[in-house]
């Protein structure tokens, strides 16, 4: 049968777990994680995984949350029920600026926070799903 | 959330309060005036509200799945894994949450100076004298961080003598948190007199009249309140020029308290002294006492507040651990321990060793 074999290794020491890392991966071992209690500054890199692209999907969650604003509100001020506030003209922009930030920083926020409990499979009553490589090893980093 | 609680009471009729959001209505569709800062406030309390909640809950989860891999009962065990969300600290899952709470402080900083800067439109836009001017979003935004840094101090030293985090709440972090409360103080001191300063400038006889008579004049109705304020925001926080005084637990927690109360007679004042006199003295009234219900109310912020934050100490990290072991595994004493050979050697002998290395 399939069954998946796991060398786990216990680790105290970034000093220690940074050459194992490089070791076994060098021997040609595939290292399924690295599990540490805080972020480890740098094991990403050794460990070979590529910078994650979060802030860019940020920056288009932003984007969208910018052009929602200035699209809605051109649509319901300058085209779909015109009001005259003050003799102002009803394309304006500037006392728009205002709420165009703000849900370019809610839809940045809230669909950053939701790719990456997406991205981490990170939510309550979630099973994660194993990675399917052939001969993966652990390390365990326990401090 | 206790704050945010009052524009819906304030809107009177509760049950209606759903008309702020502009949604597809019956009512033509009549959409919300995207030009008044009351639409814009809604838009900024809710986004300001939904980031600050992500962003506490998000830097959370690691320190939950930690209290989650340390439960021994068995309903904690499970509401600790549900809170946890199934963290694991896997190396990818790091990297990603230091990404998230990098752009989620960017994110929250600008937040802050917009969300204050949009309340204090509700004001500076209005034609009241007292309201009507434009130093408020800077002197908001100062009494905002000012006012901020007071309350945390007073829950902070009460919490960190209970639950006895001396060590991990240091005096270098009461000193530098006094920093600023004296640094943002003095702006909102200067906030005041460039305002008072502008009221008689401008050559607005209403302006000047609200300032001069409804404020400055000790002897009218209200002018103590604005005299109170001065006092404990301004002129009081000045004690902290003095490294003694700052580093004093004793005179930091009764100055957090005489800001507390400086903070909230800067709303009275600003609110009750410009509009119990307005531009037509028949209608001005001669003393304002809140009722019944807006003691009430107000009560109510501290129960709700209290609640949730004896809740969150009984039940959940009140330091932020994960960060914390990351601090301890570079800079804590038993780490440093480990140096005495390195620090013992002579700087010939050190550097012959760390030659051969590479």
């Amino acid at each position: 049968m399939n069954v998946k074999k796991f060398v786990v290794g216990n680790f105290y020491e970034e000093a220690v777990l940074f050459p194992a890392v490089t070791k076994v991966r060098r021997a040609g071992y595939k290292i399924h994680d690295v599990y540490t209690p805080f972020p480890i500054h740098g094991l990403d890199k050794v460990m070979g995984l590529k910078d994650t692209d979060l802030h860019i999907a940020g920056f288009i969650y932003g984007i969208t949350g910018t052009s929602t604003a200035i699209g809605f509100i051109t649509f319901m001020l300058a085209f779909d029920w015109k009001i005259n506030f003050g003799g102002k003209p009803f394309f304006s922009l500037p006392a728009w600026i205002p709420i165009m930030f703000e849900l370019t920083v809610l839809f940045a926020a809230v669909g950053m926070v939701l790719t990456f409990c997406w991205l981490c499979q990170l939510a309550p009553f979630v099973k994660k799903t194993t990675s399917t490589c052939a001969a993966p090893m652990i390390l365990l980093l326990w401090l | 959330m206790c704050a945010g609680q009052f524009p819906i009471w304030h809107m009177g009729r509760v049950w209606n309060g759903f008309f702020v959001m502009p949604y597809p209505n019956t009512r033509g569709p009549l959409w919300v005036n995207f030009n008044s800062p009351l639409l814009w406030d809604v838009f900024a309390i809710s986004t300001y509200f939904t980031v600050s909640l992500l962003f506490w809950y998000s830097g959370l989860l690691p320190d939950l799945a930690t209290l989650r891999d340390r439960a021994k009962l068995k309903w904690s065990k499970f509401f600790y894994g549900l809170a946890a969300f199934g963290w694991t600290g896997s190396t990818k899952h790091w990297q990603r949450h230091e990404a998230l709470s990098l752009v989620l402080a960017g994110l929250s900083t600008p937040l802050v100076l917009s969300v204050h800067t949009i309340v204090s439109f509700d004001f500076a836009t209005s034609v009241i004298p007292g309201w009507h001017t434009t130093i408020f979003p800077p002197y908001f935004v100062a009494g905002a961080v000012f006012s901020g840094f007071a309350m945390v101090q007073t829950l902070l030293l009460i919490t960190r003598k209970v639950l006895g985090l001396e060590q991990y709440i240091t005096m270098e972090h009461i000193d530098v948190m006094n920093k600023v409360i004296v640094l943002t103080g003095s702006i909102v001191g200067i906030a005041y007199l460039t305002e008072l300063f502008m009221s008689w400038y401008s050559a607005s006889p209403y302006e000047w009249f609200a300032f001069k008579e409804n404020r400055l004049n000790l002897n009218s109705p209200y002018g103590w309140s604005y005299w109170l304020m001065m006092g404990c925001n301004v002129l009081s926080p000045q004690i902290f020029w003095f490294r003694k005084m700052r580093r004093n637990i004793l005179v930091t927690f009764f100055m957090s308290i005489l800001v507390n109360i400086g903070m909230w007679f800067e709303r009275f004042v600003i609110i009750v002294t410009s509009i119990y006199r307005d531009y037509l003295p028949s209608s001005w009234s001669t003393y304002y006492t809140p009722t019944i219900w807006e003691i009430g109310f107000y009560m109510g912020t501290f129960g709700l507040f209290f609640t949730c934050y004896f809740l969150f100490s009984k039940f959940f990290p009140v330091i932020a651990i994960a960060e914390i072991k990351h601090i301890l595994k570079k800079n804590g004493d038993s780490y440093k321990a480990g140096y005495d050979k390195e620090e013992m050697e002579s700087y010939d002998a050190f550097e012959h060793e760390q030659s051969h290395h590479h």
